[in-house]
């Protein structure tokens, strides 16, 4: 797999995650926390049983998108910060699919708030998209670190087969 | 039909010399008043660009499904003007009703314009209340409706008629064209009924309206 | 190998949590819950009601034909002339009716409401606050 393609899948996904974060923190058109409006797009989906789950959802997870974005660059989190990633695209594609599954006519919530309702073939084929990304992603760190650990063996102890 | 004349146009002028720059609209503000036959209205919310640069409106959001709104085109030159066409179905809606269209434009220092439609969508007869029911088991006592002409407009009711016999309905005019009574009254309240009498009208002349008082036995 | 990434994981998720609780309790300074209306009633007070309740669908036929509170009568203003019958024929006395549309400021069930009390002479109606996304789906 070549650096430069994984380079830039990991920055492409860094964007991705620091913009959805900071806009489901910060609503900059309006200039107020978008965390209400988070909360109710939450609630749309109708997958938590109580409301309060959902407001503590709408305070967390948008700081978990931001820091697990910058993590990704950090050499001794980035495979933590890439499992992060790839674990809130396999739930936010569960949540959406499950929205479409159930008829719901929802707004995505996906990067704070939006007018439009929900196109669900297109959202799922985005969804898709940052899956496969943070799949191909987790590989490259986990092979990395994977040689990094064994480099580092290697020299701390001799090889018992040498 | 009738009432076709808005009543009273209040031309906001307020609002016209508080919005800097960008558009000024003409009447945010519309007030109409219709009759439920009329099923829906139109309204032009006309505007200008008074500022120097083109202004090219967003987006139209209308606070009801009943009500939808329109644009010929988005960009507006300076100097240009436009209308935002709003359309209210009425669907059975009576009473006062408030429609508002909000208007986002490119313009990030305007606040969004509000457009408000205000209709009173005016019955030429009102029937009060227009539900009469007993509890099982409750004295089987005659109840009465009252229905009144609003005094723009002559309304006679020439017949009402009960869909079930055992909860029959009588009409007593109190004044012809304007003030009538309908007494209500069970054969008894054993088991659970139901009726809807109708109250037919004269007016409109060319398709007089029926109306509905629903009587129940619970 | 798996522990590291739990172990990166979790010192991640830890991460996330402390911007998370200062900007949970700024919010709560002044996200006070926001006042009633007159003639609404929260979800939590609905409840309380249990069986007592008579849910009312203020939406469009449309919205209530995809997904509806169990058990909730169809009754709007768009078709109020043919829907007012069969919502009186199911009506049962004793309840108290909670009338609920999408959410937001609801006037849809707040007008409902109004006429339930002015055309029918039925006390006792309340319009749920938050309206159809305050519903848990429970």
């Amino acid at each position: 797999m070549g650096r430069k393609v994984i380079a830039v899948v990991r920055l492409a996904l860094a964007a991705v995650f620091l913009v959805a974060g900071v806009m489901k923190i910060w609503d900059f058109k309006l200039g107020h926390s978008a965390t209400p409006d988070f909360t109710v797009a939450i609630q749309s989906y109708h997958l938590l049983p109580f409301p309060e789950l959902s407001a503590l959802l709408a305070i967390y997870l948008p700081w978990l998108e931001v820091v697990a974005a910058l993590a990704l660059f950090v050499r001794r989190l980035a495979l933590g910060a890439t499992a992060a990633v790839l674990g809130m695209s396999a739930v936010f594609l569960a949540a959406v699919t499950s929205a479409w599954w159930r008829g719901l006519e929802i707004a995505c919530g996906c990067f704070g708030k939006e007018d439009a309702m929900t196109d669900y073939p297109t959202l799922i084929l985005r969804d898709l998209a940052l899956l496969a990304a943070c799949s191909l992603l987790f590989v490259a760190e986990w092979r990395r670190t994977a040689t990094a650990a064994e480099s580092s063996t290697a020299s701390a102890s001799p090889a018992p087969e040498a | 039909m009738h009432f076709r004349i808005p009543v009273f146009l209040i031309a906001s002028l307020l609002s016209a010399a508080s919005s800097h720059a960008g558009l000024v609209w003409d009447e945010p503000l519309q007030q109409y008043q219709r009759t439920p036959d009329d099923r829906a209205m139109e309204a032009h919310f006309t505007f200008k660009n008074t500022g120097a640069t083109p202004v090219t409106i967003k987006q139209l959001r209308s606070s009801c499904g009943c009500t939808t709104a329109r644009l010929d085109k988005k960009t507006y030159a300076p100097g240009e003007s436009g209308e935002v066409l709003a359309r209210f179905v009425f669907g059975d809606r009576k009473g006062l009703h408030r429609k508002t269209v909000e208007v986002r434009t490119d313009d990030k220092a305007a606040e969004p314009v509000i457009l408000d439609l205000r209709v009173l969508i005016h019955d030429p007869l009102t029937i009060t209340p227009a539900l009469v029911w007993w509890k099982r088991g409750d004295a089987a006592g005659a109840k009465t409706v009252q229905l009144t002409a609003t005094s723009e407009q002559t309304v006679r009711v020439k017949s009402v008629t009960s869909s079930n016999p055992r909860l029959p309905a009588k009409l007593t005019t109190a004044k012809a064209g304007e003030q009538y009574v309908v007494s209500v009254q069970p054969a008894d309240t054993a088991q659970k009924e139901s009726a809807e009498i109708s109250v037919l009208t004269d007016f409109p002349i060319d398709s007089p309206r029926t109306y509905i008082i629903h009587a129940r036995v619970k | 190998m798996i522990a590291q990434v739990f172990r990166q994981l979790a010192f991640v998720c830890v991460c996330a949590l402390l911007p998370a609780l200062v900007s949970g309790a700024w919010q709560l300074q002044w996200k006070k819950e926001e006042p009633l209306a007159a003639g609404e009633i929260r979800l939590a007070t609905a409840r309380q009601w249990g069986d007592a309740v008579q849910w009312v669908d203020a939406r469009s036929r449309t919205k209530y034909e995809r997904t509806h509170i169990p058990d909730a009568l169809l009754l709007n203003e768009d078709e109020w002339d043919s829907l007012v019958g069969p919502f009186l024929d199911a009506w049962d006395a004793d309840k108290t009716l909670v009338v609920y549309c999408d959410g937001g400021s609801c006037e849809a069930a707040h007008k409902v409401a109004e006429r339930i009390r002015a055309d029918l002479k039925i006390g006792g109606v309340y319009v749920l606050k938050g309206g159809w996304a305050a519903w848990d789906g429970k």
